[in-house]
């Protein structure tokens, strides 16, 4: 176990670093500058702008600065945001989006799991086959198709939620947001548990604790869960980074302004420095929640050996 | 014979497939008396597991089980409600399968496992239930039990795991052991060692035992009566010795011919049994061993022949009378 | 339980098995229908679905409006030119039209919401009074809401009595400032203008009206106009052309980017699994150090640096899904490579990549096709994911959106009301129809091709 997390860690900068490589070097290949987007700046203005970004260096020398900021934690200043950091910028972003896919990741494994279940453990009946048809809707219907739905129901329809204020999000909006984003991932959930829930029932080892006169709600949470929930653990890893793709979109649907929107609008604003570091962040998240996916192998499944 | 601890009367199971119904057994007749061991024989497909799982009601979801009764002791367990079932699994009677790699929950240690059925059935604590599993690891003979109590069954080799198996098997002190196929998936040198074990706590605890086997050795090694099945029916049943001595069912000379035997010239060749087991869908109208059978004759090919009386306890279900000795 | 019937090769089982799961075969009806008319787009829709007709705006489904150019030549001597139609029949035609006089005003507000500048074509002004009589149409400078305004009057530093500017940078209002409708018709003699007159003037050097003063337009008396199955957005463009054609993005992107990630994948995978041994390994620590990526955010900066065209959206989108192929074809040739006809090919002296083409790759089609046809949703749906946030390539002079890019057009054109429902909610369920039968499909694929996997069998 100790190896093994000692050569994830040693892996995660290496993993880090090459998309740190990946994407500047996509970012300064790109035709085009960050100050040609608006209005023609005037050329003068223009230079002193890209001498006080260091866009007048040779590549290499603009790669070796940023390595070296970055190694000092430094994401270096915001292009767009004229006097801000990079680093105060994902300060103030970074906890709406971590806190909205927390709470849909949760939602999504709560939700899946019981759904599935339950679906496995009333095999071929009415709940069963209504669960896997939401559970295909929830697949194959777009976020960004249920967000606005949502929204024109709960919001302008009937008026139980209302739009974030001065002091952020209420919870009841928040949920809203994070059910939209949590809604594929409980369906995919729901179908891998079930789908383990009714493969592990029908194992050797299920019959023995039947044969035991174990009662049936005891071989489902004690003998079956476990193994049921391989599959969901597994789905967890690229869950995490497929989450946080969609908190793009969600963020800018329910008009919460974490880094998720910070991003699209760094991106399509050409905003270099903050494009990397938001890139950054993502991966280091998605590194982490790897990681602690893991692990969480070795806590389902005995057997589990990491070397 | 005594009031029997189990009595089987017309026990059928078909299986739904998608080519229609599967009759796999097709209405047995079976009594264990109390502290008897009873060997169920046949050749692999024969339904003989089936016959055993059917009695707890351990069938797969797309068998149907049809029984007049199932009585164990003056429970019907044919006609029982899904709660009494349970209390009779795992209380009354034990189950030891087939595969011990597969059959023990590899999420869970295996002292969670022994203790189980006693914490369910006899309500006993954490701590009480971990000191009964330690002996009981200890009587099937799991050597340093005290520290791989809280292991995982992967940690444990194959002969051991059966070990656990019966040792959960036992744990509530069961009337009857049903044991399915025990020594098949192990080593042969771990084989005798389990019926050595079986054996012995079947005699120790005064237990009735079910020991279904394809192997005519590991019967006649345990159990004091035998009951061979074809083709979902019981087709010959006796005591031990004069079923070994005497057998009545061309069948059953079949598979004692087979029996390699050590004494035997290298050179002679292995006897068979010609011809494939029935399949079972066919709907026997006729003895379903007379394709097969050498000494088949027209009359066999007509009717489905009803058990007979050979001697006081010795039955079989052939219309013909062989000639003693018959038997290579 | 399952038995092969006798007699049937697996690939032909296994459509069997398939034509019994009517869930599947619903899915591959759907799948057919959408893709054929995709494909065939001009067989099912005769609109343009990049053309404009602003004059016409948005139309609700079933809905019929005048037919016409956006600029209509009736000139004595060449054939007129008004109408989509073939009018060359016609003996007359006749054109009404809105001769009213329009301004433009384009409305600044300051960081406070209030008016910071009202300028028109004439200079900037301090005040703007929009009567009773002027019909007002507001337009977003950055998007394309249209509605009607109430008589309202502007005043330079102050608020705009109605909420005006809903957070946009700028509004442009179209003021209409006075009605009057004048009546042109045409005599046509074999196919060409012979003669047209303006109210009973006759006019020789013919006109030229453009769309949107157009409100009625007859050819002998009847008159001409158009119907659409399911309406036209913001722009006038027929939404049902526009999601047929839109639809050939979206496919295309689906099938194209599959096929990359199959071809890298299968590759990769077979490679992997083939040579074994140290090579395997690296290969597929590789693959394991690609999976801790966030795919889709290069992916997203790639397109919004690099300017989003087709081919690099079937690159970046082959490139996030070859992963798991790779991962399944190397798990399944290692099982097959020790198969003994696949022995008795080594030993026979044919060439590794003979085998692994000739022997292992087609062995391994199975687990292969289930993972393409489950793949194919997953890509469109990245497609219309990155169509939302912009990034989507598009056809025809950047005027045919996949149906990603037409789901958004719909959220952004959503009334708080719920006008203009139609905009988001056709193309979504065409959208959402497509991708549940795709997914039915592969599930039936895949429980056709391995009966061991499917679920149903106890």
């Amino acid at each position: 176990m100790g190896r093994y997390l000692l050569k994830r860690l040693i892996q995660a900068p290496i993993v880090l670093f090459l998309i740190v490589t990946c994407s500047f070097v996509l970012v300064r290949l790109a035709p085009g500058g960050p100050f040609d987007a608006e209005r023609k700046v005037p050329p003068e203005v223009e230079a002193a702008l890209n001498e006080q970004y260091h866009l007048d260096e040779s590549i290499p020398m603009q790669y070796g600065r940023f390595l070296l900021d970055l190694a000092q934690g430094d994401l270096g200043p915001a292009i767009k945001y004229p006097g801000r950091s990079v680093n105060a910028i994902i300060a103030d972003r970074l906890p709406p989006t971590l806190l909205l896919g927390g709470y849909a990741l949760a939602l999504a494994v709560l939700i899946g799991v019981t759904v599935g279940v339950i679906g496995a453990r009333l095999y071929n009946t009415v709940f069963d086959h209504a669960s896997m048809v939401f559970a295909l809707l929830g697949i194959s219907i777009p976020m960004f198709v249920v967000g606005p739905l949502l929204l024109l129901a709960f919001q302008t329809q009937w008026r139980l939620v209302s739009p974030p204020g001065e002091y952020g999000p209420s919870f009841a909006y928040l949920s809203l947001a994070a059910l939209c984003l949590a809604a594929p991932f409980a369906a995919r959930i729901a179908r891998l548990c079930r789908a383990g829930m009714l493969e592990v029932v029908n194992q050797d080892f299920a019959r023995t604790a039947r044969a035991k006169g174990v009662p049936e709600w005891r071989i489902v949470t004690v003998h079956c869960l476990r193994g049921a929930l391989t599959p969901v653990v597994s789905f967890l890893g690229p869950a995490v980074a497929s989450v946080l793709t969609g908190s793009l979109v969600v963020e800018s649907i329910f008009l919460l302004k974490g880094l998720g929107w910070e991003f699209v609008f760094s991106a399509i604003n050409r905003d270099y420095t903050l494009v990397i570091g938001t890139v950054i962040v993502y991966s280091s998240l998605l590194i982490i929640a790897n990681l602690i996916v893991d692990l969480c192998y070795g806590l389902l499944d005995p057997r589990v050996r990491y070397d | 014979m005594s009031e029997p601890l189990l009595h089987c009367s017309k026990l059928s199971v078909s299986f739904r497939t998608d080519n229609g119904s599967l009759r796999a057994v097709d209405g047995i007749d079976l009594s264990i008396a109390p502290g008897e061991a009873l060997g169920l024989v046949g050749e692999s497909g024969c339904g003989k597991s089936t016959a055993a799982m059917a009695i707890l009601g351990l069938l797969p979801r797309s068998a149907q089980c049809q029984a007049d009764a199932i009585r164990l002791g003056d429970t019907d367990l044919a006609q029982a409600s899904n709660r009494v079932l349970r209390s009779v699994r795992g209380r009354r009677v034990g189950v030891v399968f087939q595969d011990p790699m597969t059959s023990l929950n590899p999420y869970l240690t295996v002292g969670k496992q022994i203790g189980e059925p006693l914490r369910i059935h006899l309500g006993l604590n954490a701590s009480q239930a971990k000191e009964r599993s330690l002996a009981l690891m200890r009587d099937v003979g799991i050597p340093d039990a005290a520290t791989r109590i809280n292991r995982h069954p992967h940690e444990f080799s194959g002969g051991q795991r059966q070990r656990l198996l019966i040792a959960m098997a036992l744990a509530c002190d069961p009337e009857l052991l049903i044991a399915d196929e025990p020594t098949t998936a192990l080593d042969v040198t771990v084989q005798a060692q389990i019926l050595d074990l079986l054996r012995r706590e079947q005699q120790r605890r005064n237990m009735a035992l079910l020991l279904v086997s394809h192997d005519l050795g590991v019967i006649a090694h345990t159990c004091h009566r035998v009951a061979v099945m074809y083709a979902g029916r019981i087709v010959e049943t006796a005591n031990t010795k004069p079923l070994f001595a005497n057998p009545q069912h061309p069948y059953t000379r079949g598979l004692l011919a087979a029996i390699p035997r050590l004494d035997g010239d290298r050179g002679t060749e292995l006897t068979t049994i010609p011809g494939l087991p029935p399949r079972l869908s066919d709907g026997w109208q006729h003895c379903a061993f007379a394709p097969r059978c050498p000494h088949a004759e027209g009359r066999c090919r007509i009717d489905i022949p009803n058990m007979r009386q050979h001697s006081d306890e010795h039955h079989h279900r052939c219309i013909l009378d062989l000639p003693a000795g018959d038997a290579p | 339980m399952t038995e092969t019937a006798p007699g049937l090769s697996p690939g032909a089982a296994a459509w069997r098995r398939l034509r019994r799961n009517p869930l599947a075969m619903g899915g591959l009806v759907i799948t057919v229908v959408v893709v054929v008319m995709c494909a065939f787009a001009p067989l099912f829709s005769g609109h343009d679905p990049g053309y404009q007709r602003h004059w016409v705006g948005a139309l609700t489904p079933g809905s019929s409006h005048i037919d016409c150019l956006r600029e209509n030549r009736l000139i004595p001597g060449q054939a007129p030119d008004v109408s989509p139609q073939d009018l060359s029949a016609a003996t007359t035609i006749t054109l009404a039209a809105d001769e009213s006089s329009y301004r433009e005003y384009r409305i600044i507000p300051d960081t406070e919401g209030r008016i910071r500048r009202i300028a028109g074509s004439q200079g900037e002004l301090d005040e703007l009074v929009l009567n009773q009589a002027a019909l007002a149409r507001v337009a977003l400078i950055d998007g394309s809401r249209g509605r009607n305004l109430a008589p309202l009057s502007l005043r330079r530093g102050e608020a705009p009595p109605v909420p005006l500017f809903d957070g946009s940078a700028a509004v442009v209002l179209e003021v209409a400032t006075e009605a009057r409708i004048a009546s042109y018709t045409a005599q046509l003699n074999n196919g060409v203008v012979s003669a047209v007159q303006r109210s009973g003037t006759a006019l020789p050097e013919g006109i030229v009206i453009t769309g949107d003063r157009i409100t009625g337009m007859e050819a002998d008396g009847r008159s001409i106009t158009t119907w659409h199955l399911l309406g036209t957005d913001i722009e006038g463009r027929a939404l049902f052309a526009r999601i047929l054609y839109g639809g050939r993005i979206s496919l295309l992107v689906g099938a194209v980017a599959t096929l990359v990630s199959l071809l890298i994948g299968v590759t990769y995978g077979a490679v992997a699994g083939y040579v074994g041994g140290r090579t395997d390994r690296v290969l597929m620590a590789g693959v394991d150090v690609l999976y801790g990526l966030p795919f889709m955010f290069l992916v997203i900066v790639l397109l919004s640096f690099f300017g989003s065209n087709i081919l690099l959206l079937f690159a970046a989108l082959g490139a996030v899904q070859w992963l798991t192929m790779a991962r399944i074809v190397r798990g399944q040739i290692l099982g097959l490579r020790e198969a003994d006809f696949v022995a008795a090919a080594r030993l026979a002296g044919t060439p590794a990549h003979i085998v692994i083409l000739r022997h292992l790759v087609p062995n391994s089609f199975g687990p292969i096709v289930v993972y393409a046809s489950l793949t194919v949703p997953i890509v469109i749906l990245e497609e219309s994911f990155l169509a939302f946030i912009g990034l989507s390539a598009s056809f025809g002079d950047g005027q045919v959106h996949s149906w990603g890019a037409l789901v958004k057009t719909g959220v952004d054109s959503l009334g708080s009301d719920g006008s203009f429902a139609w905009l988001l909610l056709w193309p979504s369920l065409v959208m959402a129809a497509t991708l549940i039968a795709l997914n039915v499909l592969g599930d039936g694929i895949r429980d056709a091709l391995d009966p061991k996997l499917s679920r149903g069998a106890a």
